[in-house]
């Protein structure tokens, strides 16, 4: 039994996969888990769904425009169009996370691939038909809403930054958020009360710690220690919008 | 010896033994000295043999009963002896039954009747002596503790009620004239004391004439010295004192705490004198009363007031009756505290006041030194008090640090009016007399110490450091270097290396003047201070500025000199700092002119020419606009120099012409005539508005700040590896010391930390982090 490889090795591995394939790190990461490390394996996988993802592809070409190797913003409106969903639906936050999709209006040929793949289905009638499923998942299954949140933070960060903005992290607790965690329908009024001046990017703890908030504290804000909790100055500002007079 | 003969010798003994004790108990009744009669030898003998024959001839067995016919001559000894006892403590019980209420008469009684019975006690012990070692193994006591035994069934038991009363009547008329009468109430106390005991030893002082009872085992006496005495005796007092204090609810607090302490003292030394066992039991239950629940009323009515109106003595009058409970002196820390923090308050207030009425820049010294010396003369009375009225607790301490610190900060300008206060003490200062020099250096010091943010005090200081060291004919070297010494002891900071590296420069330079005498033989007359690059807050060094000829030469010597003794050096000449003279011939007089160097460039430039244009002047100096309109006006003004346009306008046309008065005349010979704001043109600047400069110290602050915390967290990160938020926080708020950063402030820094991967937070609990390498 080989034994486990370390982070530097992982990568390597990673970078040889992609050397052969287009696919991106999380896809690499997760191929290469289930193949429990081998390359070998790892790539016959991906033989594998190439092989037998030509129906897939034809699905993924209908979105595309001549030339590109990638479905854009429009091709994604259309897709959502064929589902029947509004393109700020949640769900299609977690389909992007089961494709493991890298960046926010983007799709890739992989994506599809492995995404449909995984999913057990071969066409976009096929996913409308999952849609019912998947939006029950993601409302009932706090799990798998955690790890959508925290996926979509890289999936709508910019490659060469490392925080998001400020209105763009907005409209992802709007999507993902409001509706199973009551407090964050305030906490939306407080980030609308930020003046232009004070508006700075949100970080990767900042984004994961709001998480952390609705479910440790949510309307219960008794429990909220400002003074030596180690909340991030973001939600203090939140909470003391709701009561200004504990500001000292 | 048959058993009837030695009963019969008993007989004979029995009788003479009563009959001497009669005679020792008239006599003792009577008070009159006695002498032991031979006969009580004898007897002492005749019981030693009776007692040793009788046990040769019947030898105690271990099987053998006692025969109640044939009792052991040694039980009949005992016996006798008991009942020589008892027949003394009964005649003494007849006689207290006898005595009424009556106090004196009781107390006069007792202690004599307790003084007669061990005196009899004692001597009836030298008769029977012989006996002590048989009575512990027959009776279980000795003949001492038969003794106490006697008196204490016979007489205490029934009478200890009324002892008890008597004690308190006397104590009583003790308190109400407030001065310690009768000791004889001690004899009383003392039978309280050694009831009980089972061992004991009689004692016989004879300087004296006194007989003592001394307890071998204390701890027998305990439970019934308490319960008989002690308890009660408190409880007494404690009810006694509760109604006194209540009825004593409207006296003023000075006057109650004099009482108070009048009471304690006496109770005390009644203790002291009479039941000294039960001191601190009193102690404490006194404490209790008049301290503990007397502290925060007293305090609360008039800490402030006597602070106010100067009642000093007062206060230690207080402090003294309330310092009993260590713990209540924190009720006059808090009125202490409240009172300074609205003193400094006031006078923050009438600062503030004054300075919204003006805005010019004179008056801000005004301002400073009247800040700083009310508030220190403020301090210097607090703790004068607190060294004088109150033993320096460190409660009292506390409390003034927290005051002045706390209200001291208030004032937004704070690190500021000090820098200035120090400026004007340090400028006024002629270094002759130590002693004055170091009150104010301490005065500066003091105030430094209050200040949260003293990174803004040393900017400030820095400033004026420079002014003063580059300005200053004499300057005052060691006194700068002892104040930043003073600095450095108190906190952290690599501002203060540039501080000292300012000072140090200045030194080295005038040792290097002095060394290479530099300005022999030239035609003008240079003294130069190299200052250390990055250590000075110059700003910048307008090294693009053309020297007069007459400079140059002077110029490059001293470079030259500098770079043999120091190769590889880079030197740049600060001409927008400096000051000299020019030596002025006109009109067949000579004038002395008090100018900065920028002056001497541009002026120098008329030797040439009569005349030039400002694009002339410019071209050949450097100077830009701003700086030749504050060198040349000045000229203007004092009509050396003439203009086309008004004096006071700015020198916008490069083609204006500017020429020398060929008249000029002047009374005054020495002319000073630096850049003054009164001679320069009209320039716009918005109050309350912070000009570039300003704006940039205060980012450059705030940047430093940063590095501050950034580097105190890293700092603690690395060596704990793993902490909690709480702890972290606290750790980091605690160790630096030349600011105060808030909570929201380090939360920022911390947060930017995880940014950069310097820290992570925990998986599971998000109060805690981790290091990361």
């Amino acid at each position: 039994m080989k034994p486990k490889p370390n982070q530097a090795q992982e990568d390597i591995m990673i970078k040889d996969l992609q050397r052969v394939f287009q696919l991106n790190d999380l896809q690499a990461r997760e191929i290469l888990n289930q193949a429990q490390w081998n390359l070998q394996k790892a790539t016959n996988y991906v033989l594998d769904l190439q092989k037998s993802g030509s129906k897939i592809e034809e699905q993924f070409k209908k979105y595309i425009t001549n030339g590109q190797s990638v479905i854009d913003e429009n091709g994604i409106i259309s897709f959502c169009k064929d589902l029947g969903i509004d393109i700020m639906d949640p769900v299609i936050l977690y389909i992007s996370y089961i494709f493991k999709s890298e960046t926010m209006g983007n799709y890739t040929k992989f994506d599809f691939l492995y995404g449909f793949t995984l999913l057990k289905i071969q066409s976009t009638s096929d996913l409308k038909r999952e849609l019912k499923r998947l939006r029950d998942e993601l409302n009932n299954n706090r799990e798998i809403l955690k790890s959508v949140y925290k996926y979509c933070f890289d999936f709508a960060k910019k490659k060469n930054r490392k925080d998001i903005d400020l209105p763009i992290a907005q409209g992802l607790w709007d999507t993902l958020l409001t509706n199973t965690f009551p407090i964050m329908k305030k906490f939306m009024n407080y980030v609308g009360t930020i003046e232009e001046k004070d508006v700075k990017p949100i970080s990767r703890d900042t984004y994961y710690m709001v998480w952390e908030f609705c479910v440790q504290i949510g309307e219960d804000l008794a429990k909220y220690d400002y003074k030596t909790g180690a909340w991030p100055t973001f939600i203090d500002g939140f909470y003391f919008y709701l009561f200004p007079n504990h500001k000292q | 010896m048959s058993g009837i003969i030695l009963n019969q010798r008993f007989q004979k003994v029995e009788e003479m033994c009563l009959e001497h004790a009669r005679i020792l108990k008239q006599n003792l009744f009577a008070g009159v000295q006695f002498k032991l009669p031979k006969q009580i030898m004898e007897l002492n003998s005749e019981i030693l043999n009776l007692s040793s024959e009788w046990s040769r001839s019947f030898p105690k067995n271990a099987h053998s009963q006692q025969n109640a016919k044939n009792d052991g001559m040694e039980d009949k000894l005992i016996n006798l002896y008991k009942q020589c006892l008892n027949e003394f403590v009964t005649d003494l019980y007849e006689q207290f039954k006898e005595t009424q209420n009556q106090k004196d008469i009781t107390l006069q009684l007792v202690a004599k009747h307790y003084h007669d019975y061990k005196a009899y006690s004692y001597w009836l012990y030298k008769i029977f002596y012989h006996l002590d070692s048989s009575t512990l193994s027959t009776v279980g006591a000795d003949l001492h503790s038969l003794s106490l035994e006697a008196i204490q069934k016979g007489y205490f038991k029934e009478g200890k009620e009324k002892l008890f009363s008597t004690i308190l009547d006397v104590l009583l008329e003790s308190r109400q004239q407030e001065i310690l009468l009768d000791k004889k109430v001690k004899s009383l106390c003392e039978l309280f004391i050694v009831m009980d005991a089972k061992s004991v030893r009689l004692k016989y002082e004879r300087e004296q004439s006194m007989y003592d009872y001394i307890c071998l085992n204390f701890q027998e006496t305990e439970k019934s010295y308490r319960d008989n005495f002690e308890n009660k005796f408190i409880d007494e007092t404690k009810k006694f004192y509760k109604v006194q204090i209540s009825e004593r609810k409207n006296l003023g607090a000075i006057e109650f705490v004099r009482w108070a302490l009048k009471v304690i003292q006496l109770e005390e030394q009644m203790s002291l004198e009479s039941y000294s066992k039960s001191f601190d039991k009193i102690k404490n239950s006194l404490n209790q009363l008049f301290v503990k629940e007397q502290a925060q009323r007293l305090s609360t009515t008039t800490v402030q007031y006597l602070l106010s109106v100067d009642g000093i003595t007062q206060l230690g009058e207080l402090y003294n009756l309330i310092s009993r409970e260590k713990d209540c002196v924190k009720f006059i820390a808090e009125e202490f505290t409240v009172y300074f923090l609205s003193q400094v308050r006031q006078v923050n207030q009438n600062i503030s006041d004054q300075s919204k009425q003006q805005s010019q820049g004179q008056n801000k010294q005004v301002l400073a030194e009247n800040l700083c010396n009310q508030i220190l003369e403020i301090m210097e009375k607090a703790k004068d008090i607190i060294k004088t009225q109150m033993q320096n607790s460190s409660k009292l301490i506390q409390a003034y640090q927290n005051a002045f610190t706390t209200a001291f900060n208030e004032v937004d300008e704070a690190p500021f009016y000090v820098a200035l206060f120090a400026d004007m003490l340090i400028r006024s200062d002629k270094g002759i007399n130590e002693i004055e020099t170091d009150i104010k250096l301490n005065k500066i010091f003091t105030l430094f110490q209050l200040l949260y943010q003293r990174d803004k005090f040393l900017q400030h200081h820095q400033k004026f450091l420079s002014q003063r060291l580059l300005n200053q004919i004499n300057q005052n070297l060691n006194l700068e270097k002892n104040l930043l010494q003073k600095f450095k002891g108190e906190t952290q900071t690599n501002v203060l290396a540039q501080l000292q590296n300012m000072v140090n420069d200045i030194q080295q330079s005038l040792r290097f003047i002095s060394d290479q005498k530099i300005h022999k033989n030239q035609k003008f007359e240079l003294s130069v201070y190299l200052l250390s690059f990055g250590c000075w807050p110059i700003g910048k060094i307008q090294d693009e500025i053309i020297p007069p000829l007459q400079m140059i030469n002077s110029l490059s010597l001293y470079e030259q000199i500098y770079q043999e003794k120091n190769n590889g050096r880079i030197l740049q000449w600060t001409f927008n700092y400096g000051s000299g003279e020019i030596n002025y011939k006109i009109q067949n007089d000579k004038y002395y002119f008090s100018v900065t160097t920028l002056q001497i460039i541009s002026f120098l430039q008329f030797n040439q020419e009569d005349q030039l244009t400002i694009q002339q002047i410019y071209d050949r100096t450097q100077i830009n606009q701003i700086d030749l309109e504050n060198s040349l006006i000045p000229f203007i003004c004092n009509k050396i120099l003439q203009r086309q346009k008004q004096d006071l306008d700015t020198f916008s046309d490069k083609n204006e012409i500017i020429k020398l008065n060929l008249v000029f005349n002047n009374k005054q010979k020495r002319i000073k005539m630096l850049p003054h704001s009164k001679m320069q043109p009209k320039r716009e600047r918005k109050l309350g508005e912070l000009t570039q400069e300003e704006k940039e110290y205060e980012e450059q602050l705030i940047k430093q700040r940063e590095f501050v915390v950034d580097s105190q967290l890293v700092r603690t990160m690395k060596s704990k590896k793993t902490i909690k938020h709480f702890d972290l926080l606290a750790q980091c708020q605690q160790m630096i010391t030349i600011f105060k950063p808030d909570v929201k402030f380090v939360k920022k820094r911390i947060e930017n930390l995880i940014e950069r991967g310097y820290i992570k937070r925990d998986e599971v609990d998000c109060n805690l982090y981790h290091y990361l390498n």
